[in-house]
């Protein structure tokens, strides 16, 4: 990836201790870091105690992504004068490939990946890994919901029944 | 950069159920990602997941959903439905919920979906609800009315119908009202702006503007989308921040009363009538998206003509006819904008109309101005392009980017 050397950079350690050099511009993709660096512009260490280097690396990757795309279509407008609505639906069109792409996780890591996007307040990623867990409920029964996510049932079938019973309109049969 | 992604993960996590250690507010998140039965059923999921649905903020409701195969006659999944919403009402942590989003499908059992309508907006503080067809009207329910918490309502048909006056508009609290495919009269736009004192923006989508006036102190955004007018109609609306007009083949005119806090405007008027005065209303916007056609510039000659300082515009656009051919508006615009930093134009055919044979290129001048700092054409054909610069250069000293694209 092309940078410029004086370009500041910032390290992330995530829990395990592993430490991850990125540019400030995507280490600001995540809210909750330019808020950070906000309040102490010399920092430039940043433990994420709450993240795994997995699923830090994972994060780090779709920030890259997400910045280098918005630059590329920054650089067009400026070189253009405005991007041209085709280039810029192409363009968007690439990314959301890009994200579908990067959606093809287990629901395990998918789930932490919410959490992560969630505590780093990374709004595209959390919006994206949200609606993907969404899709994996949607158009699904109860059991093969569970199945998905490998969810214990640990109702008994009187407790079931009765919660079903709260909730009768619910449960009526369709779709 | 460390590139890896480790994605392999599967086989050491495989069988944990990590979805149920979310928080609350997570899974409400996903669950409102979700059409509002299908959230329900994940009571039953487990213990943890019993009452997480109660929960959420955003109900979003289809009669569809309650379709089970296309044998099933309409009136059968209406009662279900019917019966669903009698549900809801008693079973919901009210307090929670602030947005509901209901889809109706072409009913003849209309005065169903009216009071859902009405018990939902007693309920919620936003509301948006689209029908399939209003059949001949709609006549919105008293409560749904006169509803003390509603901030937000949006109503959108697939075919035109009327909104039957009701008697008492009363929404204290309603910020935003979006309406599409409703035909508007004068007594319904009255009664709108009186019995909404705190609206803050009016969206109006594909609408029959059959209303003379749209007149509010208050009002701060304004979108006629695709509407239709069918009487001359002014806007006075002196708070307007936003102003979005886009009237397709309107015959009569239209006249906006100068809004000193506009920022924004984008007009797109083809064909309008002589009584048309758009541009004393737009003297205080920073930026102006102006499209048009031939027919209507002719039109705008004696708005052109009276035509005020934009002391605030710096960017700039217009679109939609050969500006070769006709450059007033651009000139003025040029003469009376002394901030102005930007200009587009995108240039429309001129087509084979009568009358236009005057050519830009050999007219005087009367001022010409110092300065633009970027210019950008687009749209026109080689011959199109260098004679619009052409005409540029006698109108300005000094462009300091030109694009051609």
């Amino acid at each position: 990836m092309a940078r410029s050397s004086t370009e500041n950079m910032i390290t992330l350690m995530s829990s395990d201790g592993e430490e991850f050099m990125v540019t400030e511009k995507v280490a600001r993709e995540c809210t909750t870091i330019r808020n950070m660096l906000e309040d102490d512009c010399v920092i430039t260490n940043i433990p994420l105690p709450n993240v795994t280097s997995d699923i830090l690396s994972m994060v780090i990757e779709y920030c890259m992504e997400h910045v280098a795309a918005a630059e590329k279509a920054a650089a067009e407008t400026a070189e253009k004068g405005s991007s041209s609505a085709p280039a810029a639906a192409k363009a968007n069109k690439d990314l959301e490939e890009w994200d579908k792409a990067f959606m093809n996780v287990d629901v395990y890591t998918l789930c932490d990946l919410i959490l992560a996007a969630n505590y780093l307040n990374v709004s595209g990623l959390l919006d994206l890994t949200i609606q993907t867990a969404a899709n994996l409920i949607k158009g699904k029964s109860p059991e093969q919901i569970r199945k998905t996510f490998h969810i214990q049932n640990d109702l008994s079938l009187e407790e079931e029944e009765k919660i079903r019973s709260q909730t009768p309109w619910a449960f009526e049969k369709s779709e | 950069m460390e590139k890896g992604t480790k994605r392999g993960r599967e086989e050491v996590f495989v069988g944990i159920d990590r979805i149920s250690t979310l928080p609350d507010d997570i899974l409400i998140h996903i669950l409102s990602f979700l059409n509002f039965k299908k959230a329900v059923q994940t009571c039953i999921l487990s213990k943890r997941w019993s009452d997480v649905w109660a929960s959420v903020h955003f109900l979003k409701v289809s009669q569809q959903q309650f379709r089970s195969d296309g044998n099933e006659n309409q009136r059968e999944y209406m009662d279900k439905f019917v019966h669903f919403v009698h549900g809801l009402a008693y079973n919901l942590r009210v307090s929670s919920l602030d947005t509901f989003e209901c889809f109706f499908p072409n009913s003849d059992r209309q005065n169903h979906s009216v009071e859902f309508l009405g018990r939902a907006a007693a309920l919620m503080r936003r509301v948006f609800v689209f029908y399939g067809n209003i059949p001949k009207c709609l006549d919105l329910p008293e409560s749904a009315v006169s509803c003390a918490s509603l901030q937000n309502l949006k109503l959108h048909s697939s075919a035109c119908g009327k909104i039957i006056r009701p008697e008492l508009i009363n929404l204290p609290s309603l910020k935003v009202l979006e309406l599409r495919c409703v035909e508007l009269d004068d007594d319904f736009t009255h009664k709108l702006f009186l019995s909404f004192p705190a609206l803050q923006g009016l969206v109006l989508r594909s609408c029959t503007l059959g209303t003379s006036k749209i007149a509010s102190n208050i009002l701060k955004m304004l979108n006629l989308d695709h509407c239709w007018q069918t009487k001359n109609m002014q806007i006075s609306c002196p708070g307007l921040v936003s102003l979005s007009i886009k009237i397709v083949s309107p015959r009569e005119g239209i006249s906006l009363e100068i809004m000193e806090f506009l920022a924004t405007a984008d007009i797109s008027i083809h064909n309008c009538s002589y009584d048309t005065s758009i541009l004393r209303g737009l003297s205080n916007a920073t930026t102006v998206k102006f499209f048009g056609s031939l027919q209507s510039m002719a039109q705008l000659k004696k708005d052109i003509t009276y035509c005020k300082l934009f002391n605030n515009l710096k960017i700039v656009e217009f679109g939609g006819w050969d500006m070769t051919i006709n450059f007033d508006l651009v000139a003025c615009f040029l003469k009376n904008s002394p901030n102005l930093q930007k200009l587009y134009l995108q240039l429309g055919s001129h087509g084979h109309i009568q009358g236009h044979t005057r050519q830009e290129a050999n007219r005087d001048v009367s001022s010409k101005r110092e300065y633009v700092e970027f210019v950008k054409i687009t749209g026109g054909r080689k011959a199109q392009d260098n004679k619009m610069v052409k005409i540029l250069r006698r109108h300005i000293k000094n462009i300091g980017h030109l694009l051609i694209l």
